[in-house]
């Protein structure tokens, strides 16, 4: 146990442990002094070997700063949005506006084909025709665009249109007519 | 090794994330992984190292003041390590005007920082003990066995990665590791007793 804590000691002042064992490792620091005293002493051989200066941070170091910190406001900063979480937001974005437009499209087409085959079966009866691609069909989205004057006249007085040479969903206003 | 400094780096990067999110502790964790980096740092500037630990302890504690701004657009110990400068030099001149107010231009502090007066001095003592520990140390790596002498020798003087020392030395990563690992711990067993008598 000991000989595998000094081994981490000696790869993190190396910069060559992984981040999981190195936070594991800050951790044991924090709670064990004589560990940390280790970790000294491999730092003051470096220090020795590259400055031939055997100078090192105090032994209290850490706590001076940590009681000096903790009179210090804390930050309360809100997580910035990393870029990997702002490509999820923006993918999963996508996705619900595809899926909505999906469903709204889908909810359409079945509307306009049980509407277009009520149509066709009026139009076959009026004409006696066996020629079904003759018949004149009826835009498919009246049936919604009925529903919408019928609640828009009900309420503002107002009348949507979806003709082809209008723009869809134009709003003629009828000032003071019923 | 460029894998394991982004490992170090990313880790900074949650630490201080943690910091700026409220929890103080995380900033003990850079302090102590930091701190004798940083009193090297500080020491090249200011030679008294009592006078460096209180510089140093300075710095981080602008450093966390400051680290509400910090947005990583450079490694945390970049950042860190110009704080740490400029902490050094801004004392050193203001030591150099005397204890007068006004502000500090960093390249009036480069000019500064190299007369020889400013220096600090170390004590007969600290000097003593520093040659006790400087020989102990050299004596320990002589005795060392060639593999390992040689592998903490390409990792501290030459400032190599386990990977550059595997390709060196023509052995696996983990025999670098090794090798440099025992050669502290024989190291280590010199030091300790020298250390405990003081």
């Amino acid at each position: 146990m000991h000989d595998e804590i000094n081994q981490l000691i000696s790869q993190f002042i190396d910069d060559e442990l992984s981040r999981e064992d190195s936070l594991r490792l800050l951790r044991i620091l924090k709670d064990r002094p004589e560990v940390e005293e280790k970790m000294r002493r491999f730092e003051l051989t470096r220090a020795v070997m590259t400055r031939k200066k055997a100078v090192l941070a105090d032994a209290d170091f850490v706590k001076k700063i940590s009681q000096q910190i903790a009179q210090e406001p804390s930050f309360l900063i809100p997580k910035k949005s990393s870029f990997n979480n702002l490509l999820i937001s923006s993918a999963l974005a996508v996705a619900a506006s595809v899926a909505i437009v999906t469903v709204l499209v889908l909810r359409d087409v079945s509307n306009g084909s049980e509407n277009g085959r009520q149509s066709m079966v009026v139009a076959d009866a009026g004409r006696q025709s066996t020629q079904p691609q003759e018949v004149e069909e009826v835009p498919l989205m009246q049936p919604v665009d009925a529903r919408f004057n019928e609640y828009l006249q009900a309420h503002r007085g107002s009348l949507y249109i979806a003709e082809p040479t209008i723009h869809p969903y134009a709003r003629l206003a009828g000032y003071g007519q019923p | 090794m460029k894998g394991h400094t982004r490992a170090s780096e990313l880790l900074d990067q949650e630490l201080v994330e943690k910091v700026q999110s409220g929890d103080k502790t995380a900033y003990d964790h850079l302090v102590r992984k930091y701190q004798h980096k940083i009193i090297l740092l500080v020491n090249r500037y200011v030679k008294d190292p009592s006078e460096a630990q209180d510089i140093a302890q300075e710095a981080f504690i602008k450093a966390y003041r400051a680290l509400g701004n910090f947005r990583g657009d450079s490694a945390f110990y970049t950042w860190l390590y110009r704080i740490a400068i400029n902490t050094a030099k801004n004392y050193l001149v203001s030591r150099a005007r005397r204890h007068t107010e006004f502000e500090v231009d960093v390249y009036e502090a480069e000019q500064v920082q190299n007369l020889p007066q400013l220096k600090g001095l170390d004590t007969p003592e600290r000097e003593l003990l520093n040659d006790e520990i400087i020989n102990a140390i050299q004596s320990a790596i002589d005795k060392l066995p060639e593999d390992m002498r040689v592998a903490i020798m390409l990792r501290e003087f030459e400032g190599m990665s386990y990977e550059e020392i595997a390709q060196t030395m023509e052995c696996p990563v983990g025999t670098v590791r090794s090798r440099i690992f025992r050669a502290r711990e024989a190291i280590d067993n010199k030091l300790q007793p020298l250390l405990e008598t003081r």
